[in-house]
């Protein structure tokens, strides 16, 4: 078995206090491109003391209602964002969220390696069938870095959002395990003899 | 204040210009004009109601005792559910419905009776996006009667008329072979497949998701 599953060659999942995840969230959060990428509804702009006291609560119950990991750049161990895993059914389904706070990590492979190491933990410690997620028509650079971490497109649902006096499509993508394992397990030393 | 005569400005487009459409006009709809006196509680057979938390408890914990319905609906385990639990529930999600103000939940009756039909609900609803998801259910003995139309007729009506919604969505597992024929009568496509979101009878069963966008909508279907 190989256990060092955290860890990539640009960034590593991490595990915060509620305090940091509180201070960069209401930070990034203040950033509307990166609110409008990550929610279908409107953002809020929360105080650090308030995201605070909800990330308390969520991060206490156990076992967790939502995996949540941030993402720390190996260069200089910066917290650049957070990928979360929640939502999950008995049926073994689960939706992943991603995010990317500091805009001067964009577009340079930091989202992809921190997805894919979270479908590792998804498939080979949470033992899950399937992750999805959903993503806006106005976000080709997260539906290019999702393909690359082994996404497939499932379906297009029309006119969900309205922002700009415009109307928007949403992405449905989801990633089976049996899938994942073709195409990762050899990458991470893995087999699987289930499907 | 309130003196001041109301100024109405009727704007003819010069010729040439296309004609301003009515703002809540769908295409394929051919109802004009607001009718006040429409009520859109009321059906051919069924109506639209409250909660009734003394009495309908029974009623549904009785319907919870076969799994058939919960498992038409979607991926919550199905499980007996005694009256008190069930009326516990209502009463909670009575709270949720006054805090959020994102969902509408109705009980479907005759016209001339009090037992309960079933229940419907337009929920999640977005409401700067305009959308929103909608689901109904009819207790075992009530269906093939035609109630479930004629209430799934009452909420469309509701969420685009009163609600203004642009865009409904019902998420169905692929199993549910008689509610995909009911609701792609009333115009929903299916618009997503997620594959082998569910897992029952040691199979995997995919889910899917339609639409249908008010463009789409015409209240002729019967």
């Amino acid at each position: 078995m190989i256990n060092d599953i955290f860890r990539g060659k640009l960034a590593r999942l991490s595990a915060e206090n509620p305090e940091t995840y509180a201070e960069h969230f209401s930070r990034w959060w203040h950033d509307s491109e990166y609110g409008r990428l990550l929610d279908l509804s409107p953002g809020m702009l929360f105080s650090p003391k308030r995201v605070k006291e909800w990330l308390e609560k969520e991060l206490e119950k156990d076992p967790p209602e939502m995996w949540l990991f941030g993402i720390r750049a190996l260069k200089d161990d910066k917290l650049i964002g957070f990928v979360d895993l929640s939502g999950a059914t008995p049926h073994g389904d689960t939706f992943v969220g991603i995010g990317i706070g500091e805009r001067e990590y964009w577009g340079k492979g930091y989202g992809t390696e921190a997805m894919k190491l979270v479908l590792r933990f998804a498939f080979a410690e949470l033992g899950l069938h399937r992750v999805s997620l959903n993503v806006f028509d106005y976000n080709p650079r997260g539906v290019k870095s999702y393909e690359k971490a082994g996404f497939r497109m499932e379906g297009r649902v029309r006119e969900m959002i309205l922002r700009d006096g415009q109307r928007h499509d949403v992405f449905f993508m989801g990633v089976l395990r049996e899938d994942w394992f073709k195409q990762f397990g050899a990458e991470y030393g893995l087999e699987s003899n289930i499907s | 204040m309130g003196e001041k005569p109301l100024a109405v400005f009727i704007f003819q487009p010069p010729p040439g210009l296309p004609r301003i459409q009515r703002a809540n006009s769908g295409e394929g709809k051919d109802k004009e004009t607001m009718n006040i006196a429409t009520s859109l509680y009321t059906g051919k057979l069924v109506r639209l109601t409250r909660i009734e938390l003394e009495k309908d408890p029974e009623t549904l914990a009785e319907w919870s005792k076969d799994a058939s319905l919960a498992r038409m609906l979607n991926v919550t385990p199905a499980r007996p559910l005694a009256s008190e639990q069930i009326k516990k529930r209502l009463e909670s999600m009575e709270k949720e419905i006054d805090e959020k103000r994102e969902m509408f939940y109705f009980h479907i009756r005759p016209l001339e009776e009090e037992r309960l039909l079933g229940w419907g609900k337009i929920y999640w609803i977005v409401w700067p996006s305009q959308i929103a998801n909608i689901q109904m259910a009819i207790g075992p003995s009530e269906q093939n009667k035609g109630y479930g139309a004629d209430a799934f007729r009452l909420f469309l009506r509701l969420a685009f008329d009163e609600l203004n919604l642009n865009r409904l969505t019902v998420i169905l597992p692929e199993y549910n072979l008689r509610g995909i024929r009911f609701i792609e009568k009333f115009g929903f496509s299916q618009e997503a497949r997620r594959r082998e979101v569910i897992l029952r009878d040691g199979r995997r069963w995919d889910s899917l998701h339609f639409g249908l966008l008010r463009s789409e909508w015409s209240e002729k279907h019967d």
